[in-house]
């Protein structure tokens, strides 16, 4: 039973399609894990376990009567907190929203349950997806599986998704990426995520925390899982003016293995500084690992990186605060003191300022284009740090005391301002066993090749493969 | 340009402009995170042009 929980997404479908298991097997397996181990790991906010058993009954039926199946069909997936979800509460991680229950699903949710997958309940996260260690005062912050002694941050805003699926309670996850709430979350807890492309994944039912920024994503075990996952979700939405109608390309298709000649320029000023020099190996390693399989890699500068937290302060604050104006107002005590204190600076950043940061975007995306005239991919880390013990809001990196918050966005954020498609894959542990994680950027819609780097990286390398210590007793005390 | 240096007064002025009614040790608490996103914004004057047009535009359909 155990083994049937870390099956890839792919295995799962093949496993249900040919009747070597059955869909209430498969959801019967990581529902008694979800039971077993979210008592400490607080992953989930809400389990939907009898819905799970009737969908997977139902999924049953369908392969039993020889019907045509979904590419998720009876795969146990589940679903940060702030897609909306008829009849299901949705809270945001947040008391405000506690007892809110939708009465229509969000567009991915129902592309999912087209699909055939099967959900299993909503993950925890941070308040609002507005925080990037994933911390949470209301439902308790998810434990990262990597460390069963000591409580650290999962990352965040999609904690509780980088846990469950870390922890194997669900095979697949979706998370949203505003500041790089898939990509941390996915590098903190070893798995892999991508952000797609600003448009390319419908934002209609899903809770926002900055309009412009917000990104909808998978968050997986492997690359390939993501492409099965994100091509589930993604296209046009007429709910959501701004997803694209760029065509959805066959991205499992695109999995080949081969990235001979492919040119990858690796992001090394700003992106590896302040970062220890046991990561910055770490990626470097990751780097000689693609040359090794044909590609060849260079630098590339991306100078206007450091306008990045201004840029992305100017922007999100304010669309943050405007969509919380009033509950900030009429409802302040019920919010969690980091979050409604982030959400009130908003209120005085003016309309001149926030446009200069729209401005500034405008500059950012088209010197990231230009990079590409040399580069099919960008790699470098995700995150400078890695999962530090929950509270700790200050950490040591090469001499330097640097903010743990400041610190984990600071890879990330740039590429929600330009739009890029970015995965993060994990590329190595530290020597306290913790993940790694690297990021592979691309051109604007251009997922496919994000995700055949990704994977053909996960061919040569087993990072992905390893699982958290949760399945070995804890040692006796000495 | 640098912006004025904002005081507890001043700030405690915009927010009730705003409809934010703050305490003391709210608006203390506030002031730096305040001063330091007007840094980062000042800083981004630099790299803008006077006809830099923002990257976000109204489509009608």
């Amino acid at each position: 039973m155990t083994d049937l929980v870390w099956r890839s997404i792919g295995e799962l479908a093949r496993a249900i399609a040919t009747r070597e298991v059955s869909p209430v097997e498969v959801t019967q397996a990581h529902l008694d894990r979800v039971a077993a181990l979210d008592g400490k790991m607080r992953a989930f906010i809400t389990v939907t376990a009898d819905a799970a058993l009737a969908a997977a009954k139902a999924a049953e039926a369908a392969v039993m009567a020889g019907e045509r199946l979904g590419p998720l069909h009876g795969v146990p997936l589940a679903l940060k907190d702030l897609y909306q979800t008829r009849g299901v509460r949705t809270t945001g991680g947040s008391r405000i929203l506690g007892e809110w229950v939708p009465e229509d699903d969000a567009t991915v949710v129902r592309r999912l349950a087209a699909a055939g997958a099967v959900s299993l309940g909503k993950l925890n996260m941070h308040e609002f997806a507005f925080g990037p260690e994933g911390l949470n005062p209301h439902y308790g912050t998810p434990w990262n599986p990597w460390d069963p002694n000591t409580h650290r941050i999962c990352g965040g805003s999609s904690s509780g998704s980088g846990a469950a699926v870390a922890a194997a309670l669900c095979a697949g996850t979706l998370g949203s990426d505003t500041g790089g709430s898939i990509r941390i979350p996915s590098a903190l807890c070893g798995i892999t995520g991508i952000k797609p492309t600003y448009g390319r994944v419908s934002r209609a039912g899903v809770l926002p925390l900055s309009w412009s920024m917000d990104h909808v994503g998978p968050m997986c075990r492997s690359a390939a899982d993501c492409a099965l996952m994100l091509g589930a979700i993604a296209g046009h939405d007429p709910r959501d003016p701004s997803t694209s109608v760029e065509p959805v390309p066959d991205w499992s298709a695109a999995l080949t293995g081969d990235v001979r000649g492919l040119r990858v320029g690796v992001l090394r000023a700003f992106f590896l500084e302040s970062t220890g020099v046991a990561l910055r190996q770490t990626v470097e390693e990751a780097v000689r690992t693609l040359e090794k399989l044909g590609a060849a890699a260079h630098d590339v500068g991306f100078a206007g990186a450091s306008l990045t937290p201004g840029a992305s302060f100017a922007v999100l604050s304010p669309e943050a605060y405007a969509y919380h104006e009033d509950w900030l107002r009429t409802r302040p005590q019920d919010y969690g003191d980091d979050v409604r204190e982030r959400l009130r600076v908003g209120a005085f950043v003016s309309a001149s300022d926030y446009l200069k940061g729209q401005r500034v975007r405008g500059l950012l995306r088209d010197e990231l284009n230009a990079a590409f005239a040399d580069a099919d991919v960008l790699v470098c880390a995700t995150t400078p740090i890695v999962a530090t013990p929950v509270g700790q809001t200050e950490v040591t990196v090469e001499h330097a005391r640097v903010a743990v918050r400041t610190s984990l966005i600071r890879y990330t954020r740039p590429f929600n301002l330009t739009g890029h498609p970015v995965a993060s894959v994990p590329c190595g542990f530290t020597a306290a066993g913790l993940p790694v994680g690297l990021q592979i950027v691309g051109r604007a819609f251009d997922e496919a090749t994000v995700l055949r780097v990704a994977d053909a990286y996960q061919r040569a390398t087993d990072w992905h493969k390893r699982r958290p210590p949760l399945d070995v007793p804890a040692a006796p005390p000495a | 340009m640098e912006p004025e240096p904002l005081t507890l007064d001043s700030l405690r002025t915009l927010a009730r402009e705003r409809g934010l009614d703050l305490s003391d040790a709210e608006l203390a608490s506030l002031l730096p995170l305040v001063e330091a996103g007007r840094g980062m914004i000042a800083a981004l004057d630099r790299a803008l042009a006077r006809d830099t047009e923002p990257a976000s535009h109204f489509q009608a359909q």
